[in-house]
Order: C-alpha cells, then structure tokens, then sequence
C-alpha cells in the first residue's frame, strides 16, 4: 500500500461524520415530508430499502476503490485519461457540486428566515453563511472535516433528542395502512430515493486524507450504516407522530416534530434546540461542499493558489442559488436534478473506476 | 507589508519616531570575545572596560597575590556584591589562594594548579575567553585573574537572595504536594529531579536573550518524548532573535505557533508535581531563569482543563470536579450570548411566568439589554484588574465598592436589571473557575464576540460565532498537535479518558497525542479481581 | 497576518452593518397575549385579544392600568382581573384583524406564549378548519396551544374568566385545559385539533367553555346525570366554567355532550383520572354506591369486522375502591357481585353513550376508526371504504370489567 506522505491524517471518526452529515442535511431539508406526500405512512419502508440500497452501493464503490488507495477520483482520471480526462472529471464534479451548494445555500438561508420568529431578510442570511464559507475554505479540507467531528456528534444527538422527547406523540395506529399509498408507489419511490444520495462523491474525494485503506473501509461503514439508521429513525418517528395526509404537507419535517415536545406543563418552546443544529448542520455541509470545489479545481489546475477560487466559485453558487424564484421552484428543481446529479458524482466515477480496474487488471496491487 | 506597515504606523506620534532613532547606539559595544591575556594588568584594564568599572558600583575588584612555585604573582578577583555569597568567596577563594598556597606545595603545572589544588568550591571553570568569564561572573560567579596565567578561573559562588519555596500562587490545591518553582532555575530543576529519579531525565542547559543570556533549561525523558518534538523546541529556541529576555512568558511568545490565536498554545504552570506529570506523560518542559513558571509544550485544549486536584482526589469527586469545570467554562463563554438571543429574538423560549417577571424587571430601566450586558461585563473586567493591581490594604474597598456599584445601588437606581446582575455574576463565577488562566482570558474575550454576534443576528448568529470559534480551535496546534485532540482528531485514547479522569491502576499507557514513546510492555493490565470489568 | 485580521474585522463590521440589530425586539417590546378568542359577527368574525399586564402580575409599579385598545376595553369584566386585558377587533380575517389591533397598541404583539384559542358556538357550526389551518401555518403559534368552544361569546368568557388561585392568566389556562385531573373535560390541542380535521370520519373532541348560570346553553338532549358548561352555580368569584364536550367532524360542530358524557369518553380512551362514580344501590331504593374508580389496564378498542355493517369492540377495565355502600348491598352481594353490578351498569352506560354519539353527531367520537383501518393494506382502499358512513352501521360490543380491589380504611360490612 502505498504510504500516506500526507500531512494531514483523517481517522474513522471524521471520515464517518462528513457522510453522517451530508444524509443529515437532506434529512432535515424536508425528506421525510417528500417521502409521506408519495407513499403515505409507508415512507419508513422506503427510507428503510433506500438505505439498504444505499449501503449496497457504498459496499460496491469501496470494493473499487480498494484497487486505488490512496487516489482520489481526480488522480485516477489522469491515470486513465490524461489530462483531458481529468478536467473532463473535475467539471462533472464541480458543476453538480456547485449546484448542490447554491441550492443548498438558498434552502438553508429561507427555511432559517421561516421557521426563526424574526424575520432576518434571506439573502442577509445566506451572505453571513457565505462569509462562514469563506472563512472555513480558507482553513482547507482539514479545517472543514475536523469541524465535522465536533459538531455532528451534537446533532445526531440533538436528533435523537428530538425522537425521544416526542415519544409519548407516537401512534401506532399513523403506521396503518402499512403500505400507504400502495405497493407500487414504495417501489418507486425507492427506487428514485436512491437518486438522491448523490452525497457518496464526498467518499471518493476524502480518501486520500484518511489514514489507511483499512480505516477507510471502516469509517466509510459506519459512517453509512450510521447515517441510514438516523435517517430511518428520523422518518420512522416522524411518521408515527404525524398522520397522513397532513405528514405530506408540514413543511421542515423535524422541526414540526421537535414542535409538540412538552416536557411539563410550564416549559415554553423546545424547539429553538432545533435552529442550532438546523444552522450548524447545514453550514458544514456547505463549508465542505465549497472545500472540495476549490480542491479539484486545484488539483486539475495544479496551481497553489487553490484559495483564489473561493470567492468566485461562492459567487456562483449565490447567482444559481437566487435564480429559483421562490423556496418552492428550488425544491421542485432539486428533485428533478437529483438524477443527473448522481450520474455526474456517483454513475461517473464509478464509470471510470471500472475503466480504470480494466487497464490495471493485471498490475499487482500496488504496495 | 512595507505599504500596510506605514498605514498601521500612520498614527504614531512624532515622539515614537525620535525614540526609534535615540534607540541604536551611537557606539558599537566592544568586543568581548577576545583571549585572557597574560598580563594581569592588561586583563585588569579590559575587565575596567567591558564591565564599566568603576560606573557599576557593585562590581568589586580586589587585589592580592598568589603564592606560585617559583614565583608571587599579583592576582584579582571580581564579582558582583549581592550576587555572590561573600562567605563562599572567603572561604573557598580568598583563603586558599592567600593561605594554602604557602602549606600546600604544587604537584601540578601553574595553570591547573589553581583550580585543581587551590580553589575549593566545587565549581570552577577556566575560562579562556573574557565573554565566557564576564557571562559567568553576572551569573554570580567570582572570577580570578593570575599574572602570567592566560586563564580566567570562575568560581560558581552563587548566593543572592532568593524566595523560599511557598505553595503556587495561581494554582492553588486541596489536596496533593504544595511546592511551586521559584525564579532560580537551579532550585526548579532540582525540584524536578528529585520528583523524577529517572536517570533518563534529561536537563539540558542554554541560554536566551543576545545580551541578556539568561539561562534556561530544556528538560524531557529522554525514553519517552518524541525525539522530533525535542528537535522542533530546540530549533525554535534556537531561532529566538532577542536582546533581553526574562520570563518564560516573554519566551512563550516567541515559541508558540500563533500569537495572534485567542487560545494559549503553551501550558504555564507553577506546579512541581504539575510539570514532572507532563514530563513523564513524554511532554516537554522549558524553565527560564527569573520566573517560576514552566512551560509544558505540547498543550491541547483538555491539558489546560486538567487540574492538579484531579489527580489527588478518588475518581468519583475527581470526575465531578472538571464536570463542573467543563460547565463552568462554557458558561463564562456562551451565556450572556445566550441570554441575549434569548430576550432579544426567541422570546418563545421563555416560560411565561419568568417572561412576565423579566419583563417587569426590564420595564423600568432605561437602557436595552445589550448596552446593560455589555456595561456590567466591562465594569467587572474594570473590577477584576483593580483587585489584582490593589495593594492589599485597600483590597476589602474594592469589594465593597464593586458590590455597591455592581449590586446595590445600580438595581436601586433602576440603571440595570437585577436579572442582567445575576447574569454577569454566572458569568463571572465561570471564568473565575476556569482551570487555567490564559484560556479563561481567551474565553473571556470570545464572551464578548458572542454577545456583539447574538445581538446582530439572534441564534443565527451565536451559531455563526461557535461555528468559526470551534474552526479556529480546530485548525489550531501546539508544536504540531492539533489543539482538540482528541475530538478532532480522535486519539486512541479517546475523548472520554482524556476529558474525565481514569482509573489510575487502569491507566498503562501513555497519552496518544503527542507520540511519545511508549513502554512496550504497556498492554498489561494488572489483575484487580475483574470487580468493574470494562 | 494582521492584513488578515484587518480584512476580518473589516467583514464583521459590514456583516454586523447590514444585520444590525434591527430585527431585535426587546421583551419590553412586546404585548404578549394570553389567549385568542373569535366570535360571529355578521358576515364578518369579531377578534378577541387578551393580553397580560406583567407588570400588575409581578407586583412591579404602574400596575393595574389598561393599555389602550379600539372597541370595546372590557371595564365591566376586566373590573374583576386586574392583570388582563381585552382587545376586540372586527375584521374578515384573523390575522388582518390583529395588524389592526396594533394600531391601538403601543407594542408589538406577540402570540408565542398563546395558551387558549377560544371559538365561539356560531364560528364553530360554520367550521374551523381554515382557522386552524392558518393558525397551524404560522410559526407563531405553538401547536401545543389549547383549544376549547365557548357556548357564550369568546369574548365575554375572556373578560369574565377571573382566576382567584393565580396571579398568572397563562398559568391559569395551562393549568385548567391541560386536564391533569379533570375528567369533565377532555383536553385538545390545536396540533391535535389539525390532524383530525381530515381524519376520514374520526371526530375532534374540545372542551366546552361557559359562563355559570349562562340561559343560553339549548343544546344536546343527552344526559340523564351530569351538567352542560354553565349550568352548574359553583359561586365564588370566578363565574367562568369548563365542562363537557364539544364534538367536532370535518370542523364543524356536531353535538355538545355532558360531563357524563366526557367522563365515559375519559373511560374508553383510556384517559380516565381517579373518580367518584355513583351506582344506583339495587337493595335500598334511594341510596346508592359510591365507588373510587382508576384506570386499571388500557382499554382495548378494535374493529373485529370490517364490512358492511363493521362490528366494534371496546374492552374497559377499572380499579375501584369502595367509598360508600350501604349495608345490605355488600352483605348480599359481597365483593363479587358488586363488581358484577358496577361491570354491568357501567357497560351499559357505555354502550349507550356510543350508539347516542353515532346517532346525533354521525362521528366516531372515541376513534374506532384507527383501528378499523388496520385491515387495510393501503390508503386508496381505506377512502374507497368510506368509513364515516359505513360507523353509522356499526354494532358495538363493550366489556367493562371493574376490579374492587381495596374497601378503604374501614371495612365494610
């Protein structure tokens, strides 16, 4: 295996946060919402096989990967293709990247102006994310992954919290009828669920920071297995705490939840627990997002001035992100993007690892 | 930087400028690195000019002569009054050279016979240059100087007045050893060597400062510590481009990764029992001649939670007390933010009955929360340095004055809330229980931050502020090991037996994060009847 | 690196520039209202507001005198509570309406710490869904927030209401809707209130609101025992009452019922606190029994069939304590028999209590429906079933098993 001359060494602990978070994010966006509004009360079964699905997917990718330690996606393009190749990658990974960003970034800046009793203006909002942004890229991967291991620890927690707390909310009788809107609309909607987890590019680019194959393919399972019981738990007791058709409806599905916690008759709001990790969970995600852009474009550039590229890339990520009218139209353009989306972070690479794989096929492993 | 350095230089005054220029002196020093002469005249004559005799009215000259073999040569001693023992230079100097040379016949040539048969403090350096005589004799050494001899003898005859050891002021105890370092290093470095009988324990001696020399000593066992942290301390030691240095915590500051980073990266601490811990954890430490703190390098954040307490007290008791550090330093951190987006933005949060009180309480004053917040956390500020700079006689005036000024008579005069009064006080109390001193300083200025983030944007903004607080911790590192070590990044310890303390018969390695060498026989437990298996 | 903290500094001082603290609101700010009540007014709704006065409930200077307000201030009840305030307002919309009541006001309201939301009996007949819906979609209010039906006019009830064991209005509420031991009463909160609006033929049950001696209460035939909100003089200086219930389907009112009515509705959905119940004594005509009854296990509710006519089943179990019982009866039936009687007459009271909530309100009340739609595997064939018509048909069969397991400090007998 070839050694890690790295400076920078991330353990199983970060690397599993960075996946954790990155399925948190869509979580607390409005996928349990999503899900109810097409199959009903069986939205649980489909964050259950969505998450199976999920981890047979990271179980392929690692199986992969295995073949180039220590490379991240870009580097195995040059290997394969040259440098055409390569900037052929790394601009069908930073456009879905920046896309992601910007939606993320509009998302995230309205829903904290809705759900917040004072109305700071959204744009104000996302340009204090932004200089957030900016300030955290400047730190590099490191500051950006390491942030991860503080905080997400907070929020899954938070969350379990929030599921907890809102137990004596549960109905049972909210699970029934068991397959909601029917048989054919879980399978659909599963299959198109896995669409959405076009986070697993995060995996191919954090591989060679992390301290070996071994703690890899660790932090990696974990990390998903990790990331796919908070996600079904999150549903599972959002479900069970709210009936259909009203489930398809409530807009930021776990703030609702973390509403109705009553914790003695003169406790007042406990839900302003939820802005926090709402705003930390989303400004990691965004931090990382931004890192990684300005990292590939650094890496296919070859360039040490890397850092010049935050302010603009942010500044692209502002434009698109504001294109979308309303918070709706953003949403509405977020799903309907999540499969080309994954094709460009997921289908691709693994494209081209398997071409990859082919042409190495006879080279021993390199260690 | 030249066009920033004359924009941030544009409001000097005039003065500044005309004391830059007075600062070079208009004459180069003379040079001291030159060879003892023969002549015991000339090298009188050099003594006069390179230790500004007779200016500096406590340098002593005096003359005698030596009895030799073959002849009676003139001689002179010098050394500084109240730096040197008068009796050891009597005793072990003047006699021998003015008595025993008529007894005792030489066995040895001229040179060597001074020291070897003459002097008799067990100290004696012959010194062929004058730099290296003049830089022991200001360290209170007693130097001879022989006619015909080509060789200045400095006697060690130490013997200024000096504090006894007393228990450590800024960390104080209730349980374990109550010994804290004194300003001489030798007293500290034998304090240490008599914790640590280790023969591995390494003392290595230097000096900082170009023109102040002021001695230092690098301590480490040499079986434990990383060989290339040793390596990097030195090196940086090595780079320390000053004329005069005197503490350790002016030589903090050239030795830490980042001044301008709010947390200390340098552990200081007064504590014998303290230092010899970290020692033998693989750490580091650096002592300086003149000030009773050492430095313990590598720091993480949980190395300045640590108490000394911890340590001393049973698990249980041990454990609870730096809970309710870990508490009391995030209040002093995030509560007055806290209160501000509390009563400023989220006003839902509130139970109903404490809203109607808080609102009764804030309708009579005529202030907002925020300017009252940040008045009141200024004024205790204000107090805080008045306690320390007061001379002990006026101390209980300061508390009375702080209590009527911060307590009664504001609340009376419906200038502030009692509610912000109590606030404050928390606050207070916090950073007052914070382990550390500089990290509670740290944090103390970060409160400020928060409250001024709180204000503008309500929890967006607290977020926004913890958000880049922790980025700046997290990129933050001493000596190469990041600063929340273990959370980020995760050590084999782990964050729990780093955070609260272990059992001790458990404990059978060394810490992780700073990559000492550990015993290779460290997996063995020892056997306790598996009454609390893990 | 001091550029760098220059440019820092510089960033935070336009970031704080462009936020400043103009979305601060102090609390001194803020009107903080306590509970919202809407009334018929012709085609339009007439809003009622009432606010604290912290500084009258603190014991704090300047209390006791009113804020400004537009129509009517409520000097004749606000007489009597000196730590609220009603604000009325007329206006189509709720939230229209509030805009206009801060005109009159020198502070901002704020609805964060609402505890009661009050609708009038006309305004609940015409249907509360799109007020609930409006209420539910602003982050203002909590949906924890009780909600009630008032038989006499909202705002009345707020003026009158006159707490005489609390300082605090919101205290008041809390303490009084939130049921913790009431069995007169059930309990509703807005959320709850909300996801039962669509519920497919389940009904929504809220407290009923009332002025004692109030003439104006014609409702429901129901109840042999028990007492309407109002009916019952309790005197003292609080002439506001809450009792009964109110039953809702599809947001319209359906049917007020009594406090025995709320009681046999506590029994089956498993709410039941401690109770005195009274059981006709069968040996000594004019006496009766008096029985200390708590909820044993939960009770059971299932839908056994499902069809054409569905057949309902409910299984009620109680522990009791003997309070009072005249002789002959305990020496003729002894413990046995007297769980025998209180088993029997309170399945009989039950089973009436259902087939009348049927036939009046056509909702099912008690939420049989929850589990009737467990034996359907998917949504579309628990719509196509329609179980708001296929309730009318049902046939229940209720089990009351009431275990005496304790006789008191004294024997009996």
């Amino acid at each position: 295996m070839t050694v890690n001359k790295r400076i920078i060494n991330f353990g199983k602990y970060e690397t599993a946060s960075v996946l954790v978070n990155a399925l948190i994010v869509k979580v607390l966006l409005g996928l349990p919402q999503l899900l109810c509004k097409q199959t009903g009360n069986a939205a649980w079964m489909v964050a259950l096989i969505s998450g199976l699905a999920f981890l047979v997917l990271v179980l392929f990718i690692m199986r992969l990967y295995k073949r180039f330690p220590n490379k991240n996606i870009i580097t195995i393009s040059e290997e394969l293709g040259g440098s055409a190749l390569k900037w052929f990658a790394a601009v069908l990974i930073i456009l879905p990247l920046i896309f992601k960003g910007a939606i993320t970034l509009r998302l995230s800046a309205e829903t904290i102006n809705l759900i917040t009793p004072y109305r700071i203006p959204s744009f104000l909002t996302a340009v204090l994310v932004g200089i957030v942004i900016i300030a955290v890229a400047y730190k590099g991967t490191e500051g950006a992954v390491r942030l991860h291991a503080v905080f997400v620890p907070v929020i899954v927690a938070a969350l379990i919290l929030v599921i907890i707390a809102s137990c004596s909310s549960f109905r049972l009788s909210n699970l029934f009828p068991l397959w909601g809107l029917g048989e054919k609309e879980v399978i659909k909607t599963s299959a198109s669920a896995i669409l959405m987890y076009s986070d697993l590019i995060y995996i191919l680019l954090l591989y060679p920071y992390v301290k070996s194959e071994k703690v890899f393919g660790r932090a990696v399972g974990w990390g998903v297995v990790l990331a796919v019981i908070i996600q079904l738990a999150i549903v599972l007791g959002y479900v069970l705490t709210t009936q259909y058709p009203e489930s398809g409806e409530l807009f930021m599905p776990v703030y609702q939840v973390s509403r109705i916690i009553r914790l003695g008759d003169n406790s007042q709001s406990i839900e302003a627990i939820f802005y926090p990790v709402w705003i930390s969970s989303s400004l990691l995600y965004l931090t990382l997002t931004q890192t990684f852009v300005v990292e590939i474009l650094g890496q296919a550039s070859k360039t040490k001035y890397e850092k010049l590229f935050i302010v603009p890339t942010l500044a692209a990520m502002f434009v698109i992100g504001y294109m979308p009218k309303s918070v709706t139209y953003a949403m509405q353009v977020s799903q309907k993007a999540s499969p080309i989306l994954f094709i460009c972070t997921v289908a691709l690479p693994i494209l081209i690892m398997i071409f990859a794989y082919i042409k190495n096929r006879r080279m021993p492993y390199d260690t | 930087m030249g066009k920033w350095q004359s924009f941030l230089d544009f409001h000097k005054t005039e003065e500044g400028y005309i004391l830059k220029e007075q600062d070079k002196p208009y004459k180069s020093p003379p040079e001291q690195n030159i060879n003892v002469f023969k002549s015991v005249n000339k090298n009188f004559e050099k003594i006069k000019e390179f230790m500004n005799y007779p200016q500096s009215g406590d340098l002593i000259i005096r003359w005698l002569k030596v009895v030799l073999p073959d002849r009676t040569a003139d001689a002179f001693i010098f050394y500084f009054d109240g730096l040197s023992s008068r009796d050891n230079i009597g005793h072990f100097v003047l006699k021998p050279l003015m008595q025993m040379t008529a007894i005792m016949p030489p066995k040895c040539p001229e040179e060597e016979y001074i020291s070897r048969q003459l002097i008799t403090q067990n100290d004696v350096v012959p010194s062929k240059t004058f730099k290296q005589a003049i830089e022991l004799v200001c360290f209170g050494g007693c130097g001879i100087f022989v006619d015909g001899i080509s060789v200045c003898y400095v006697a060690d005859v130490k013997g200024w007045e000096k504090r006894s050891l007393q228990k450590p002021i800024t960390e104080g105890s209730v349980l374990g050893p109550q010994e804290g370092f004194t300003e001489l290093i030798r007293m500290n470095t034998a304090l240490i060597r008599k914790t640590i009988k280790d023969s591995n324990l390494v003392i290595e001696n230097m000096t900082v400062g170009n023109k102040s020399q002021t001695p230092c000593a690098l301590m480490y066992i040499k079986d434990l510590a990383n060989d290339s942290m040793v390596k990097e301390v030195k090196k940086r030691l090595a780079q320390v481009d000053a004329d005069y240095i005197f503490t350790t915590e002016e030589l903090e500051s050239f030795l830490e990764d980042s001044n301008l980073k709010l947390v200390p990266q340098i552990l200081a601490t007064e504590r014998v029992d303290r230092a010899s811990m970290e020692l033998c954890d693989g750490n580091v430490v650096l002592m300086v001649n003149g000030s009773p703190f050492a430095l313990v390098m590598p720091a993480t954040f949980f190395t300045f939670m640590k108490t000394p307490d911890s340590r001393y007290m049973r698990m249980p008791y041990a454990n609870l007390l730096q809970l309710v550090h870990y508490i009391s330093l995030i209040i002093s951190v995030i509560l007055p933010g806290l209160f501000i987006v509390i009563t400023q933005y989220h006003h839902e949060m509130i139970p109903t009955d404490l809203l109607y009180a808080l609102e009764a309480s804030f309708e009579i004053t005529p202030f907002s929360t925020l300017i009252e917040l940040v008045v009141l956390e200024i004024s205790f500020e204000l107090l805080r340095e008045a306690e320390i700079k007061i001379p002990n006689i006026g101390g209980p005036s300061i508390s009375i004055v702080g209590a009527l000024i911060l307590g009664q008579a504001a609340v009376s005069a419906n200038i502030v809330s009692p509610i912000i009064i109590i606030i404050v006080a928390f606050t207070a109390v916090g950073s007052l229980s914070t382990p550390n001193y500089s990290l509670g300083i740290a944090f103390r200025i970060m409160k400020f931050v928060y409250i001024f983030a709180s204000a503008i944007a309500g929890f967006l903004g607290f977020t926004i502020c913890l958000f880049l607080h922790m980025a700046m911790l997290c990129t933050t590192k001493s000596f190469g090991v990041r600063f929340l070590s273990p959370i980020a990044p995760r050590t084999r310890e782990g964050f729990l037996r780093t955070a609260f303390i272990g059992r001790d018969y458990k404990k059978t390695s060394k810490p992780d994060y700073n990559n000492s060498k550990q015993d290779p026989d460290a997996d063995i437990k020892t056997d306790k009847g598996g009454d609390d298996g893990e | 690196m001091i550029r760098r903290l220059f440019a820092a500094a510089l960033i935070a001082l336009i970031a704080a520039s462009l936020g400043g603290c103009r979305y601060s609101h102090e609390i001194t700010e803020m009107a903080y209202a306590v509970a919202l009540g809407i009334d018929k007014e012709g085609d339009d709704i007439a809003v009622s507001v009432q606010f604290a006065k912290p500084l009258s409930i603190s014991g704090g200077s300047g209390g006791g005198e009113s804020s400004g307000g537009s129509s009517q201030e409520g000097e004749e009840g606000g007489a009597k509570n000196k730590n609220t305030t009603v604000l009325t307002v007329k206006s189509k919309d709720i939230f229209t309406a509030l805009t206009a009541a801060e005109n009159n006001l020198s502070k901002e309201i704020n609805l964060s710490h609402v505890k009661l939301l009050l609708f009038s009996k006309d305004i609940a007949q015409d249907g509360i869904s799109d007020y609930v819906k409006q209420f539910m979609k602003s982050s203002q209010f909590s949906p924890n927030t009780y909600t009630a039906v008032s038989l006499c006019k909202a705002e009345e009830y707020m003026k009158t209401a006159n707490p005489s064991l609390e300082i605090n209005p919101a205290k008041y509420y809390t303490l009084l809707f939130s049921n913790n031991d009431n069995n007169y009463m059930p309990s509703a909160t807005l959320r709850e209130l909300y996801f039962n609006l669509s519920a497919n033929g389940e009904g929504e049950v809220l407290p009923v609101a009332n002025l004692s001696n109030d003439e104006s209460n014609e409702e429901s035939k129901s109840g042999e025992d028990g007492y309407y909100a109002g009916e019952l003089s309790v005197g003292g200086e609080n002439e506001a009452d809450v009792s009964g219930m109110a039953v809702l389907s599809g947001g319209r009112l359906k049917q007020i019922l009594s406090t025995k009515d709320a009681l046999y509705y506590h029994m089956l959905t498993g709410k039941l606190r401690e109770i005195y119940f009274i059981i006709p004594s069968v040996k000594e005509e004019g006496q009766h029994i008096t029985l200390r009854l708590t909820q044993g296990k939960k009770p059971e509710l299932g839908a056994e069939e499902v069809g054409e006519n569905p057949k309902l089943s409910a299984k009620v179990c109680l522990n009791g304590e003997i309070v009072k019982c005249p002789d002959s009866d305990f020496n003729e039936l002894g413990i046995d028999g007297l769980n025998e009687l209180a088993s029997s007459y309170i399945k009989e009271q039950l089973e009436s209590f259902l087939e009348y909530t049927k036939n009046a309100s056509g909702t099912d009340v008690t939420g049989f429906g929850k589990f009737a739609k467990m034996h359907f595997s998917d949504w579309c064939g628990w719509s196509l079933y329609n179980w708001q018509d296929k309730f009318m048909r049902a046939e229940f069969s209720v089990t009351a098993n009431v275990n005496i397991t304790r006789e008191g400090l004294v024997y009996s007998g």
